[in-house]
């Protein structure tokens, strides 16, 4: 070869060799562009040890005070391959768990064919550190994951319980439990635990000191239509549920599970379909003390009212011919359509699990209608009544229930005008000054309500021996805002006190009133006129029912 | 002139292969410590977790109640215990005059 072929290759062989390396790193460099501008990132570029767990959401009340969470626990187990001395290690464990029983779990730990011996599940982190900080031969952990409720029985009904998988059971744990699996911010609920807390302790005090079988207690913002409270005697503890065997009493949410005939507290409501119908005036008198049948049944009063009696008077005396003689005037078309759009007739449309739905009697004639007028033959849950009650501190409208804050619009329907709503108020508050509730007033906070003791149905009729006794409040009168209703189910009769409500649901609803209003921001005020509830003539003499 | 380019380019690749390197391990550091920071995250907010748990199992209603009862002789007020700002600086207008 030439040197001038020298001279020309060797020129070639260095572009050729750059042109090689520069072309592999361009490679290099367009593999990794792509990489970098196509890469998913939902998926990680490094698969870390462990998949990022998604918690169950907390549930907490409006105020954000934490009522259910998930936590880390620990199972605590032995591998009996590795245990030299299982006594020791039993000894050593009995002294975290005071309760173990050292020679069976000695035992346990001694039997060589198993690897795994689960010592005790549930452990909290700091029990885990203890037994670890021990050096223990042959223990281990498991972690899992824990629904705990650290406030206990409080609003336990409402919340409801899941499963070890987290799966939700009752409740709101149910009702919510996809939102809840989802994570995130956590779901919050309209109670507040202060009023919880008040209506549960009263609900238990008034559960002893008149040796009831169950209760429910329900608060409402009738403006808004949040369930302040929602209690259910006796009370449940969800971190227990496991252990409450089935058909224990208090797995029943008495509130929404229940259905009851209620009794008088109805009467309101009938006088108010009265003065919106137009069938009612001020200037109306009733002679409670003329008998007084429908379809062949006589109606009768527990005492002898007066012959000239009011609507009012017909409020205050609890008075079973007036409340008749009103409904019968209103017909049972129209009264059935008034408590329709009171809400009695159809199931509360809230998110909770296990609202019962009402029982209806089987059409709406003279007797139906009669019986209906002051709370018999038709069943309803608390929560229902509580809700059409609560349309008399609204003035006249039904806000519809709500149990979580969800931040999704309220419905509002016209169940009676202003007017009619505050007729009816003063004639409670005339209830409580002089009539069957006089047990329910709170001196400063002008409390208006109706007492309700109504036999309870057995087969073939009514045992009136056992009551369900209830009282339905809204205070403040002159301004009506708070329903509370309290329902007691067979309250018994003692030395020197009955067993109608006005003895201890009247009381009951008082207490629970004097906790809770000042924390609601009502202040009260005393020497306040009361006004002359007889003083109406008619809530809409210019207009045509609506009815 | 020959010897000089392979050696620049020599040395060019080497310094090449260097670099990948560091880049490749650097960043595989990186993922490991962010990894690390973020198990870190987990922990505490396991700890957060917990101690909001402990937070309100220990300021529960009933157990606050109790101790306000036996230790501060306190209880639930009655309405005529209750007072408005406005009210309290009357009174304490009245019992200074007084």
């Amino acid at each position: 070869m030439s040197d001038f072929g020298d001279q020309r290759e060797g020129p070639v062989r260095i572009i050729l060799v750059g042109a090689a390396v520069a072309l592999l790193f361009g490679a290099v460099a367009v593999k990794a562009t792509l990489n970098a501008l196509s890469a998913d990132p939902r998926r990680p570029a490094v698969v870390a040890g462990e998949t990022a767990r998604v918690e169950r959401a907390d549930i907490v009340d409006r105020k954000g005070e934490l009522l259910a969470s998930s936590i880390a626990v620990y199972a605590v187990y032995a591998d009996p391959r590795a245990i030299w001395d299982a006594d020791e290690v039993a000894r050593r464990l009995a002294l975290v768990f005071p309760d173990l029983d050292m020679a069976e779990t000695a035992e346990r730990i001694s039997d060589k064919s198993r690897q795994v011996v689960y010592i005790r599940r549930g452990l909290s982190p700091r029990e885990r550190q203890t037994i670890f900080a021990m050096g223990l031969e042959g223990i281990g952990f498991e972690e899992e994951r824990a629904r705990i409720y650290p406030r206990g029985t409080l609003a336990g009904h409402v919340l409801g319980y899941a499963n070890i998988d987290g799966k939700g059971l009752a409740g709101i744990e149910f009702s919510l439990d996809e939102r809840l699996l989802e994570g995130g911010e956590p779901v919050r609920l309209t109670l507040d635990s202060a009023v919880q807390f008040a209506v549960e302790t009263e609900l238990a005090a008034a559960a002893e000191a008149y040796d009831v079988e169950g209760g429910a207690g329900i608060v409402v913002d009738a403006r808004t239509g949040d369930i302040l409270a929602m209690a259910s005697w006796p009370a449940i503890d969800p971190n227990r549920v496991p252990d409450i065997p089935e058909g224990d009493p208090s797995r029943l949410n008495r509130a929404t599970g229940a259905v009851y005939e209620l009794g008088s507290v109805y009467k309101p409501l009938t006088i108010a379909a009265g003065i919106e119908t137009g069938e009612l005036t001020g200037r109306d008198r009733f002679d409670l003390q003329a008998p007084l049948e429908v379809a062949g049944i006589p109606v009768r009063d527990t005492h002898t009212g007066p012959r000239e009696a009011s609507a009012t008077d017909i409020i205050v005396e609890s008075s079973n011919k007036g409340t008749v003689a009103v409904a019968l005037k209103v017909g049972g078309r129209r009264l059935e359509a008034f408590y329709r759009k009171a809400g009695l007739l159809e199931r509360p449309d809230i998110r909770l699990a296990g609202v019962q739905g009402p029982l209806l009697p089987p059409r709406w004639d003279d007797l139906s209608l009669s019986r209906v007028s002051y709370g018999h033959g038709l069943s309803v849950t608390p929560l229902a009544f509580a809700g059409a009650f609560a349309a008399f501190a609204a003035d006249g409208e039904r806000v519809s229930l709500r149990i979580v804050d969800d931040g999704r619009p309220v419905k509002r329907e016209r169940v009676m005008s202003a007017p009619t709503a505050a007729i009816v108020t003063a004639m409670m508050r005339g209830n409580v000054v002089r009539g069957t509730g006089t047990r329910a007033d709170v001196a400063g906070y002008r409390v208006a309500g109706k007492t309700g003791t109504a036999e309870k149905p057995v087969a073939g009729g009514y045992d009136d021996e056992v009551n369900m006794a209830s009282f339905a409040a809204l205070f403040p009168a002159d301004d009506p805002r708070f329903v509370v209703f309290v329902v007691l189910d067979d309250p018994k009769a003692a030395d020197g006190r009955g067993r109608t409500a006005s003895w201890n649901a009247a009381p009951t609803a008082g207490r629970i009133i004097e906790r809770i209003a000042p924390g609601l921001g009502v202040a009260p005020v005393f020497d306040v006129p009361e006004a002359d509830p007889v003083a109406f003539r008619g809530a809409r003499p210019e207009r045509e029912s609506a009815l | 002139m020959t010897r000089r380019a392979w050696a620049i380019g020599l040395f060019v690749a080497i310094a090449l292969i260097i670099a990948l390197y560091r880049a490749k391990y650097g960043a595989r550091e990186s993922m490991a410590e962010k990894a690390e920071l973020q198990a870190e995250i987990a922990q505490i907010e396991a700890e957060i977790r917990v101690l909001r748990n402990e937070f309100a199992h220990l300021s529960r209603p009933e157990w606050i109640a109790e101790y306000a009862r036996k230790e501060l002789g306190m209880g639930p007020p009655r309405s005529d215990q209750v007072m408005t700002v406005d009210e309290l600086a009357a009174k304490s207008r009245e019992v200074a005059g007084e």
